[in-house]
């Protein structure tokens, strides 16, 4: 078990302050905000909807809610990041259930799981971060089992008894599958946690 | 639109006997139970970095702008006037013509202090220059009071050797009237290089005295000071600088003094 550290890291703080300048009206905090997720939280958003239209709506409604609730925004429960993308994912799968179109985001899975895996040395990959990498890398040293558990209760938001339904797949172990994905990212990630917590 | 928790809880159905099995959750504290959800929690939010980054459309930046311009307006009437979003494109563009600003003015700089050496060095070299002039200015200032002066004698300097034509050397030596200060020019004579024309006086036993090399364009020498009794003057080429006797040949010499008024 790792203690959290004393003191988050610069970036954090940052960003912590960033959020809190949005709280008080600044629109130059959530452009800097945008500048540096906006490109992210799109991948996430067209990864769950399935469509690039949808996707930067869905980057609008969330950057507009965190425009809104910055003041509520809790450093303790959470980083800025983290906090972009749970308001990210929660819109995009708010219109995935909206539209009753969960097949469509679990086809869409399973077209981005067949991509990412198929390609991981693409040229694109190369040209991302040490972050995107090393997620890539933990991703895909995951029990494939585990991996599939893990992106359908994350992207696809489906509970661990809709992926029971949906895979035939008894519900404890489903539980078992993801309580253990998370246990070896939250170890192998230890030192990107260190920098958002 | 749900907010706050409901979206940190990625997983509310999670719980049970599974934890235990995987987390040994009943035996964690509640400090280390809330340490494993946010470290779950962050997990998550690093999950979409496994994905190919998509480069949002232009528009859709000023489109939550505007919105958000908007939208804070209504809810806070009274609070303070926010920057506009043309502020901040206006502001990028005044940073980069500051930057430019700054670029040239470093510019500018540069050459100025380069300009205000090259100035300096040529100050200095015109203040050696002045100073040169000025000691030459004395010099011929000098000769020409001992030129003109009451009582001066001329020693006329002629070839030893029958030389014809217009560049027939020759030269005059002017001795003031205290057979002390002269001067002495020359001029026709050839060019020689690496050798040296000397000056000699002949003293009243006939022995030579050296008096100096000419040099300058104008060949011409001075002095405030000449052996008593001289009663001639030669004017030899010599290979060695200061040959301390004449070794080399004369080239001019001169015995008559004419005095003048």
């Amino acid at each position: 078990m790792q203690p959290a550290p004393a003191s988050p890291s610069l970036r954090a703080v940052e960003e912590r302050q960033l959020v809190a300048q949005m709280a008080r009206g600044d629109e130059g905090a959530l452009a800097r905000l945008y500048e540096r997720y906006a490109s992210l939280l799109l991948a996430l958003a067209i990864r769950v909807v399935g469509d690039p239209a949808e996707g930067e709506e869905v980057v609008q409604e969330a950057f507009l809610q965190a425009w809104r609730q910055a003041e509520r925004y809790v450093p303790e429960r959470s980083s800025v990041s983290t906090w972009l993308v749970m308001m990210t994912r929660s819109r995009a799968i708010d219109r995935i259930r909206s539209r009753n179109v969960k097949e469509r985001a679990l086809a869409a899975a399973q077209r981005e799981e067949t991509r990412t895996h198929e390609s991981p040395s693409g040229a694109r990959n190369v040209l991302q971060g040490e972050r995107s990498k090393r997620l890539r890398r933990e991703l895909a040293e995951l029990p494939a089992e585990q991996r599939q558990v893990l992106e359908l209760a994350f992207f696809s938001g489906l509970t661990q008894r809709e992926i029971a339904a949906e895979t035939g797949i008894p519900l404890g172990t489903v539980k078992t599958r993801t309580l253990l994905a998370m246990k070896k990212l939250r170890s192998a990630l230890e030192k990107d946690l260190g920098d958002l917590l | 639109m749900k907010a706050g928790r409901d979206e940190l809880d990625w997983a509310p159905d999670l719980d049970g006997p599974e934890r235990d099995q995987v987390d040994g959750w009943s035996g964690l504290s509640a400090a280390e139970r809330a340490d494993v959800e946010r470290r779950n929690l962050e997990v998550c939010g690093l999950l979409p970095w496994a994905l190919d980054p998509v480069e949002p459309s232009p528009r859709l930046a000023a489109a939550i702008l505007e919105r958000a311009a908007g939208s804070k307006a209504a809810a806070f009437p009274s609070a303070p006037r926010r920057p506009r979003s043309w502020l901040l494109p206006l502001a990028a563009a005044l940073a980069v013509v500051a930057i430019g600003v700054a670029a040239n003015l470093a510019r500018t700089a540069r050459q100025q202090r380069l300009e205000l050496a090259a100035l300096a060095s040529r100050v200095e070299e015109l203040a050696r220059d002045a100073v040169e002039f000025e000691d030459g200015l004395a010099r011929a200032l000098q000769n020409l009071r001992l030129v003109s002066s009451r009582g001066v004698e001329i020693c006329p300097l002629r070839p030893v050797a029958d030389a014809a034509g217009t560049d027939e050397p020759h030269g005059l030596l002017f001795v003031a009237a205290d057979h002390q200060h002269w001067y002495v020019r020359v001029s026709g004579l050839p060019t020689a290089p690496d050798r040296f024309y000397r000056l000699w006086f002949e003293g009243p036993d006939g022995t030579l005295i050296p008096a100096g090399n000419l040099a300058g364009d104008e060949l011409e020498l001075s002095s405030p000071t000449m052996p008593e009794g001289t009663r001639a003057a030669y004017v030899t080429l010599e290979t060695e600088p200061s040959p301390a006797a004449p070794s080399g040949e004369i080239v001019l010499s001169g015995a008559e003094m004419i005095r003048l008024l």
